[in-house]
């Protein structure tokens, strides 16, 4: 039993979880561009997976129903709706516009797609929002 | 026997319903003209999936089918159907648009 | 005991608050402008709820007034909307943030 969640934990190591995919207008007018993507992520926690590895930690009863009880604890202090799992810092999202202005001096962003998706670990999580866009040829036929 | 069999016909009966994920729409121009759709779809079975790549495709796909024309109106869908009690999905999404043409 | 211990330490840092961001949303960049001769601007709205009574989602539109206040005589484009909560006990804060870029018709 033991080597099967082994297994299984290898095997679902890096499993992504698409929560919400958002696609913009696309201008091809003079060709699309130079392709671009941007992407910024938060280390997510799992508490329940991270319950349950600390109780196969022990093998005492006592220990075990005591690491349920801290869980329940925790959970009332986290309460809320959840995409994916909860992360500690809600601002690694917020340069984002900024990020995808460095990737395109021009302004000129066409076909732009947002991902938000979750990388899941055992216990831990790649919170991640991801974009990808088009930048198109400014003048002369540079891109910038 | 007959539990069994209803159990069976059951799961069968809800194999292939779709489950909206999320929605988005932008602005919609006052003329439209042609519409252009295309969808990315990407099949999971035991819930394995390691990429989202599959959406790479929509962008293009859309542009060669209003090529040297603007996408308007760009309505994404964002959708999972299931066909047999969560073990075989597919995660699909359409995005349409109305094409504008100087 | 050692062990108690140390997941007493492990949990406790879990305690911290938690928050979680279900989705960023991003409008177009047309007109086409460059970034340089514009403003970045932003909004932040919230709303407290405990257990999610709440009668209206209000604080979404006050983001967008709130944005449109800052480039009253422009127009704004590429405006990124960011829709995330932070948990708490027994109630959480729903938080809009919204950005984008202002430029001033001359």
């Amino acid at each position: 039993m033991k080597i099967f969640f082994a297994i299984f934990l290898v095997a679902t190591y890096g499993c992504v979880v698409k929560h919400h995919a958002q696609f913009g207008e696309i201008d091809g007018r003079g060709g699309l561009g130079r392709r671009f993507e941007v992407k910024v992520s938060e280390t997510g926690v799992n508490l329940s997976e991270a319950s349950s590895v600390a109780k196969s930690l022990t093998r005492s009863k006592a220990a075990q129903k005591d690491i349920e009880t801290v869980r329940d604890i925790i959970s009332m202090f986290q309460m809320g709706p959840k995409t994916g799992n909860i992360v500690f810092h809600d601002d690694y999202a917020e340069k984002l516009l900024s990020m995808i202005l460095s990737q395109c001096s021009s302004g000129k962003i066409t076909g732009l797609s947002l991902i938000r998706e979750s990388n899941k670990y055992p216990v831990i999580s790649g919170e991640i929002v991801k974009v990808r866009g088009y930048c198109k040829l400014g003048k002369g036929g540079s891109s910038v | 026997m007959f539990k069994k069999l209803f159990i069976i016909v059951m799961l069968f009966c809800v194999s292939s319903c779709v489950h909206l994920q999320s929605v988005s729409l932008t602005q919609i121009p006052a003329k439209k003209s042609k519409k252009v759709e295309t969808e990315a779809h990407k099949w999971i079975i035991l819930g394995f999936t390691f990429d989202n790549d599959y959406l790479d495709e929509v962008v293009p796909e859309l542009n060669r089918r209003c090529s040297n024309g603007k996408i308007q109106g760009v309505l994404t869908k964002d959708e999972t159907v299931n066909y047999f009690i969560g073990l075989v999905m597919k995660q699909r999404v359409v995005v349409s648009g109305y094409c504008q043409k100087a | 005991m050692v062990l108690r211990v140390f997941i007493f330490f492990i949990f406790s840092t879990l305690c911290a608050c938690s928050h979680a961001i279900h989705l960023v949303h991003s409008s177009d960049f047309s007109p086409y402008s460059e970034p340089s001769i514009g403003k970045l601007i932003s909004a932040k709205t919230e709303q407290f709820t405990i257990l999610g009574f709440v009668e209206s989602t209000a604080y979404v539109d006050d983001a967008m007034k709130e944005l449109e206040k800052k480039c009253s005589h422009g127009y704004i484009n590429g405006i990124t909307t960011q829709y995330s909560t932070s948990h708490g006990f027994f109630s959480w804060t729903n938080k809009i943030l919204m950005q984008g870029y202002c430029f001033e018709k001359s």
